[in-house]
Order: structure tokens, then C-alpha cells, then sequence
């Protein structure tokens, strides 16, 4: 366990250093320089000018190790498009807890929804319910979200108008608007996360289902219930919380389409903006960021797992 | 004959669900982590979802591979006026904000979608096998650098790895394929290596080791057939999410340009006047999720087909 740990951190460590590395050489990829991408026809003295300021005609080794050490004082750089007014932990700070609320509802949503469907369909199999939810579970992982999304736009806001289909307002402001705000966002990302919890939980509780040991908790008569409960949730939940753990990974870094779709302020937006402004400083914070994120969160949920499981450890 | 043999009729009948024998297969499940428990003779039953998956991709290939020759108007010129509703005739499905007729923005639309799930899911197979094969013939050095370079990819959540590469590159059918098939890698290095670590304990591995067989050969001709047909299989489960990939990419303005179509493109360019004119953004969103179903449902029946089990889907 500890062999594994260890040899884990190292590669985390490696893997890490290898994005970073790879997001400094992003800004020497740019063709010309960034100075076109941001201030549109500029003088080439110009562009050698900023070049020098921003320590681009520095070779790569300087610029990875500027950046680096810099990293690690807690600053990563000034973003660009804002004429270096506006430090990239700054940017990131005002937006990573709207994702973050996002995210942490549709993972709940998904979560309350996605448990009961899967015991009722695989105490079932093959019933009405079964077929139903695994059909329209496969029919939901086909639509990605700008998909969902505007059909749900389309129906809600536009055709109903129940709800805004855009303009966030922030938590600090109005709970009741932020609420408002956020349904149709976070009902867009559980079509997306739901039915992959569906269909993982309902697989593990149906293989598990066909094991002794439930049918010999059925004929000492405990009611059926408290099986599916506590013999047969219980261990069918550990791929559940790898799944959960990879998904909210997604929610965190990969909700840019969700956020662009509906206009929330949040680091995918960002991310978003960045791209389209040629903002490399702040791109490189965000990818650094989620990596890490990312990365931290994998190996917990798979530590996570073999503690759950100790089957996995042997191999 | 007669005499002996039994009439049907009087066979005594069975009441086979008491025997806990499943009478019916599953329906196909999508992506199912842990496949449905079925035999190796046991065929996936050809249901009704499967004819009409089969049907929608085998038109939409077609419409894809001969658009030049279909009697459809041009995808880039503007035929009518900006927004028209859609009515029958040649504007069947309306025209879009600029007035380009919709249908054949769709069909031109289905020819990117192809071009590029295609071309990425074959150069990630390809190049993910080879390197899947060298680090479990070599092991070591090797091995731990394919190790590495699946781990620096893993650790970037996919769309933000792609927009990271968008920020530097211009989009191009060859720039789109290759950053695509770059995030599908790691998946295709797994595969193929779990399947060949599997067999280069082999007898027939070792045999053709003790020939004396070059590394070349065994590679090619000993691994390479026996990991091919989980690649495959690995292959149609990734196809449809190279296609949800590349409309996602799409939507972003960061994949194809314009004015090449593209359906992802279609439905951001909708969306703007999702209130006035809904067709625009409902009628692409509508096939694109038709269009990945119907891929899910054949990949599906590939896998069941092939009866992997060994093959993580993720």
C-alpha cells in the first residue's frame, strides 16, 4: 500500500511538472506574437517590446523555471488581456466558487436521483421500469449538453417561461435569483452525469444481486428492502464513488460548454474567454489548476477504492 | 421415426421461469460497465432498435459520402431570406440566420461529423496500439514513458486540454483530428496493453521467441492479431464520443471553421435566435443526439457481439 502511494506521488509529481512545462511552451507557439492576438495591428517594435516585458525572448528553460518559481510563491502571473492589471489567482478566485456551486449541486442532484432509479430498475430486471430507465438513460449519454440544453431552453425559458435561460446573478446578491439562476444549468449537467451513475450503480447492483450470499439474505427472510439496502447497495457503492469522483473532475474543469451555453461567470467561461483572447497567462492557471485538481481527486478515489475493495489490491 | 418421436403437442410443458432460466436477453444496454451476463453462443438479439440504429447510420454515411452529388443547394451561399421558416420545397427545414438552406448544411454537416470521428478513431487505434505494444514488449523504459505520456493526458480534463491546443493552433479537419485523437490515447494504450500483457506469457509468444523471431515479427504477428478485435470493439465505443467531442468543439467555434457546416456550429448559431427561430438550434440538436444514439446501440451490439468482457470501457 505504501509502495503504492509512494510510486503514485512521484508520478503525480511528474506528470505535473510535464503540464506545466507544456503550458509555457503554449505561449512561444503562438504564431507572431501574443501582442497581435491581444492589441489587433500593432507596429512590430511594438511587439518586440512587449515580447521583451513579458519575458518572452527569454529561452523556454528561463520562462518554465520563472514561472514555476513563481507558481510556488502562490502567483501565477498576470493576465494579459487586462494589460497585466489583473493577477490570474485573482480571475480564478472570483470564479472558481460559482463552478463550484454548480458543480456540487448537480453532483447531489444526480446523486439523489441516480441511487433509487438504479434499485428500483435492477430489482427488477427486465420490468417495465428497467427497459424504461435503461432507455432513456442511453437516449440522455447521447445528448451532450448544448444539446439538452437547448431543447430544455427551448421548452422552459422560451416556450413556458418559467425561468431565465440566462443571466447569473451571484449568491452574495440574491439567493432567490442565484437559485433561479442555476436550475436549468444544473438540470443540464445531470442529464449529462445521471445516466452514467444509472448505468454503473444498476450493472454492480445486478451482478451483486446474482450472488450468494443475497440470496441467503432473502431465505433467512430479512425483507426485501433491507437487502437491497444493506447487502446489496453497500457493496455495489464502491465503483459508484470512483464514478462520482471521475464525474466531478468533469463538473469542475469540464463544464465550459454548460457555462458558455448559459452565460455563468465561472473558470470555464474563463477558460473560454482565455482561449478566444490569446490570454495564456491565465489559460495556463486554469489547466494547472484543474489538472491538479484532477489528478489529486483520481488518485483518492483510487486509494479510496482499494480500501473499499480489497480485492483490487492484489492485482 | 414417427412412432418414437413425441408429439409436440404432448410434450408436457415446462414452466422454464421457475428454473431461474432468463427466457429473454437484455436489451442492449449503451456503455454498460459491467456487460449483461451472456454466453459466448448467446447472440444479441436483433431488436427493432438495432434495424433502425443500423438504418439511420448506414443513410447517414451515405448522405455524408456522395452530399456533392445529392440535388441539395449549395451549403455556403444563402438562398433566401435570413430565418425563413421551414416549409416543403427547397427550403424543407428552413434557412438559417444567414439564409442557407438547412438541409444541406445538415448533410454537409454529417460529412464533418464522419470525416472526423473516423479519421480520429483510426490514427488514436493505430497509434495507441503501436505504442501499447512496444511498452509491453519492451517493458522498462518504454513502458513507463507510455505510462507517463497516458498520465499527462489523463490529468487535463479532455474539452479543456482541446481548447488549451485551439489557443495556439488554427482549426483544420487535420488540426481537429490530431488534438482529438491525442486526448483518445491514453484509452487506446490501455486497452491494447491490458490485452497484450495478457498474452505475451503465451505459449506461441514464447514459441516464436525460441525461433528466434524478431521483435518486429512477434509484435505484428503474434500480439498485434490477438489485441485487435478488443481495439475494435474499444474503437466503436469511442467513435460516437469523438462525434459528441467534436460538436462540443463545434459549439465552441474552435473546431472546423466556417463555412465549412458543422452541426455543433449549426446549433450554436441557432441558439442566438432559439426564441424567434427554434428549428434552427432544435432540428440539429435533434440529429446530432439521434445520430450518436444510433452509433451507442452498434457499438453496444459490436461489444456483445465480439463478447468482450475484459475491455474497461474507460
Amino acid at each position: 500500500m505504501l509502495r503504492f502511494v509512494v510510486s503514485r506521488l512521484g508520478l503525480i509529481v511528474l506528470a505535473m511538472l510535464l503540464v506545466t512545462f507544456c503550458t509555457t511552451l503554449l505561449a512561444g507557439l503562438i504564431p507572431g506574437s501574443p501582442a497581435f492576438a491581444i492589441y489587433g495591428e500593432v507596429p512590430l517594435s511594438f511587439a518586440r517590446a512587449w515580447n521583451k516585458s513579458h519575458g518572452l525572448d527569454n529561452s523556454i528553460w528561463v520562462q518554465y523555471w520563472h514561472w514555476l518559481s513563481n507558481a510556488f510563491h502562490g502567483n501565477l502571473g498576470t493576465s494579459w488581456a487586462s494589460d497585466g492589471t489583473e493577477s490570474v489567482s485573482f480571475l480564478m478566485g472570483q470564479r472558481i466558487p460559482v463552478t463550484v456551486e454548480i458543480a456540487v449541486v448537480a453532483m447531489v442532484v444526480s446523486l439523489v436521483i441516480a441511487i433509487p432509479v438504479a434499485l428500483v430498475a435492477a430489482s427488477r430486471q427486465n420490468g417495465i421500469i428497467d427497459r424504461f430507465v435503461t432507455g432513456v438513460a442511453s437516449i440522455w449519454s447521447a445528448s451532450p449538453p448544448f444539446v439538452s440544453g437547448v431543447i430544455l431552453v427551448a421548452l422552459v425559458a422560451d416556450h413556458w417561461r418559467l425561468l431565465p435561460s440566462e443571466g447569473f446573478v451571484s449568491i452574495g446578491t440574491s439567493l432567490g435569483q442565484n437559485l433561479e439562476g442555476i436550475v436549468l444549468p444544473v438540470i443540464t449537467l445531470v442529464f449529462v452525469v445521471a445516466p452514467f451513475f444509472i448505468r454503473v450503480l444498476q450493472g454492480d447492483l445486478v451482478s451483486i444481486l446474482n450472488e450468494d450470499f443475497v440470496s441467503a439474505a432473502r431465505s433467512r427472510g430479512i425483507p426485501e428492502w433491507y437487502v437491497m439496502t444493506r447487502h446489496v447497495l453497500r457493496p455495489a457503492s464502491a465503483s459508484l464513488v470512483t464514478v462520482a469522483g471521475l464525474s466531478f473532475g468533469y463538473l469542475l474543469g469540464g463544464s465550459i460548454i454548460v457555462e458558455v451555453f448559459y452565460g455563468i461567470p465561472g473558470l470555464g467561461n474563463l477558460a473560454f474567454n482565455a482561449v478566444n483572447n490569446k490570454d495564456i497567462p491565465v489559460l495556463q492557471g486554469i489547466v494547472v489548476c484543474v489538472s491538479l485538481f484532477f489528478i489529486v481527486v483520481n488518485t483518492v478515489v483510487e486509494l479510496l477504492y482499494r480500501i473499499l475493495d480489497p480485492r483490487v489490491r492484489i492485482t | 421415426m414417427d412412432g418414437i418421436m413425441p408429439d409436440k403437442a404432448r410434450e408436457p410443458k415446462i414452466d422454464m421461469s421457475a428454473f431461474n432460466v432468463q427466457k429473454h436477453r437484455r436489451a442492449p444496454r449503451v456503455l454498460g460497465l459491467s456487460a449483461p451476463v451472456a454466453s459466448r453462443r448467446m447472440r444479441p438479439r436483433r431488436s427493432l432498435t438495432l434495424i433502425l440504429a443500423t438504418t439511420w447510420v448506414a443513410f447517414a454515411l451515405l448522405l455524408a459520402i456522395t452530399a456533392n452529388w445529392l440535388p441539395i443547394r449549395s451549403p455556403i451561399v444563402p438562398i433566401g431570406a435570413s430565418n425563413a421558416p421551414p416549409h416543403w420545397g427547397s427550403q424543407f427545414l428552413g434557412l438559417d440566420v444567414v439564409g442557407r438552406s438547412m438541409v444541406s448544411r445538415i448533410v454537409y454537416g454529417a460529412r464533418t461529423s464522419y470525416v472526423i470521428a473516423i479519421g480520429t478513431t483510426a490514427i488514436a487505434l493505430c497509434v495507441g496500439c503501436l505504442i501499447g505494444l512496444l511498452a509491453v514488449y519492451f517493458r522498462g523504459v518504454v513502458n513507463f514513458f507510455a505510462d507517463l505520456l497516458a498520465n499527462v493526458i489523463l490529468s487535463i480534463p479532455g474539452l479543456l486540454l482541446l481548447i488549451t491546443i485551439a489557443s495556439v493552433v488554427t482549426p483544420s479537419y487535420e488540426e481537429v483530428i490530431g488534438a482529438i485523437s491525442l486526448v483518445l490515447l491514453p484509452g487506446f494504450i490501455r486497452v491494447s496493453r491490458s490485452i497484450a500483457l495478457a498474452q505475451i506469457e503465451g505459449l506461441y509468444v514464447v514459441a516464436a521467441h525460441g525461433l528466434g523471431a524478431s521483435p518486429a515479427r512477434i509484435i505484428t504477428r503474434e500480439l498485434l492479431p490477438n489485441t485487435l478485435v478488443a481495439l475494435i470493439t474499444y474503437a466503436g465505443i469511442v467513435l460516437p464520443s469523438v462525434m459528441l467531442t467534436e460538436g462540443g468543439l463545434s459549439y465552441l467555434g474552435l473546431g472546423i471553421p466556417p463555412p465549412a457546416s458543422s452541426w455543433g456550429e449549426m446549433i450554436a448559431l441557432g441558439q442566438a435566435d432559439l426564441a424567434q427561430a427554434p428549428w434552427q438550434a432544435i432540428i440539429p440538436s435533434i440529429i446530432f443526439a439521434v445520430n450518436v444514439f444510433a452509433l451507442f446501440i452498434l457499438a453496444d451490439w459490436l461489444r456483445a457481439r465480439l463478447d468482450l468482457k475484459g475491455v474497461d470501457v474507460q
